[in-house]
């Protein structure tokens, strides 16, 4: 049994992650940066996006496909509680239709309680019509880390 | 017109022609099973047919926040003419947030005319929902290669 005891105690470590649900927020924003920043009010739970700075790219060349374009956002943890964070950019033309999409977050650990971080978004293979975005969608997930 | 200023007066339109470049959105239900949904989103002879689901997992018990969680799709240029192909897949819940987002596609060079590929699209950061999916869009963006290539030519008649 005592053998067994430390297998169960490292199984449920393993699995509380999975156990923990994850919040979410979304937002549709018009799409009005200047020189590719643009100031938003998006917040979850005590922490905020406050920034996303859109750049659009084009194909790295020689034959490969893959844009550069991406956008970055700027995260702030307002909070007590250290937080992983994920965030998912999808950008419309005027007829809906999805000219780039993405996500973004932490990579590794936790957004720490009380410090900002920023985080790209990629958008490597939809991106030939950035130029024509209208609005977008911004949604913002978030797990605590466990006390 | 000589032969030169013709051959100039060709060589102009080629250039001012751009290769076209296009796009469709189409929404669906989720409705995969076994994790694959038939589907049909078409641009210029470009057919996303097939689209499969992997809900992933993120490496447990490390610090590393990644999901494996992704789509592939299944991509037929059914054309005349090779082609870029993008693909971007946004995935809903049913109270309209993004619980899966990303783009695939060609790589490097084309889809040739008449051939297949499977993409993958990679859910990495916002994945934690995605058991929750109601519904998908799917977007195809096509650009051809050079100038759209003529259909086939009509029957003469008799």
């Amino acid at each position: 049994m005592l053998r067994k005891l430390p297998l169960a105690v490292l199984a449920a470590v393993l699995a509380a992650p999975s156990a923990l649900s994850a919040q979410q927020i979304t937002k549709k924003f018009d799409y009005a940066p200047v020189n590719g920043a643009q100031d938003l009010k998006f917040e979850l739970d005590k922490v905020s996006l406050n920034q996303i700075v859109f750049k659009p790219g084009k194909s790295l060349g020689a034959g490969v496909r893959r844009s550069d374009a991406s956008a970055e956002i700027r995260l702030d943890n307002n909070g007590m509680v250290d937080k992983i964070v994920g965030v998912a950019v999808v950008l419309f033309d005027g007829d809906g239709n999805v000219v780039a999409a993405g996500s973004g977050g932490t990579r590794v650990g936790y957004l720490s309680a009380g410090e900002r971080d920023t985080a790209a978004v990629n958008f490597p293979f939809v991106f030939r019509h950035m130029d024509k975005a209208k609005t977008f969608i911004v949604t913002m997930e978030m797990v605590e880390k466990a006390k | 017109m000589s032969l030169r200023r013709t051959v100039l007066v060709l060589l102009a339109a080629a250039v001012a022609a751009p290769a076209a470049a296009d796009q469709i959105t189409k929404k669906f239900d989720w409705s995969p099973v076994g994790g694959l949904q038939d589907v049909n989103v078409e641009v210029q002879r470009v057919v996303v047919g097939q689209i499969s689901f992997d809900l992933g997992s993120t490496l447990k018990g490390t610090p590393v926040r990644k999901s494996s969680a992704n789509a592939k799709v299944r991509v037929d240029n059914n054309g005349f003419i090779d082609t870029e192909v993008g693909v971007a897949v946004v995935v809903f819940d049913e109270e309209g947030n993004v619980v899966a987002t990303g783009s695939g596609g060609t790589q490097w060079g084309y889809l040739n005319k008449g051939d297949r590929a499977h993409y993958t699209i990679n859910f990495p950061y916002v994945y934690r929902n995605f058991d929750k999916a109601k519904t998908f869009l799917i977007t195809l963006e096509t650009k051809e290669k050079g100038r759209k290539a003529p259909g086939p030519a009509p029957t003469p008649a008799p």
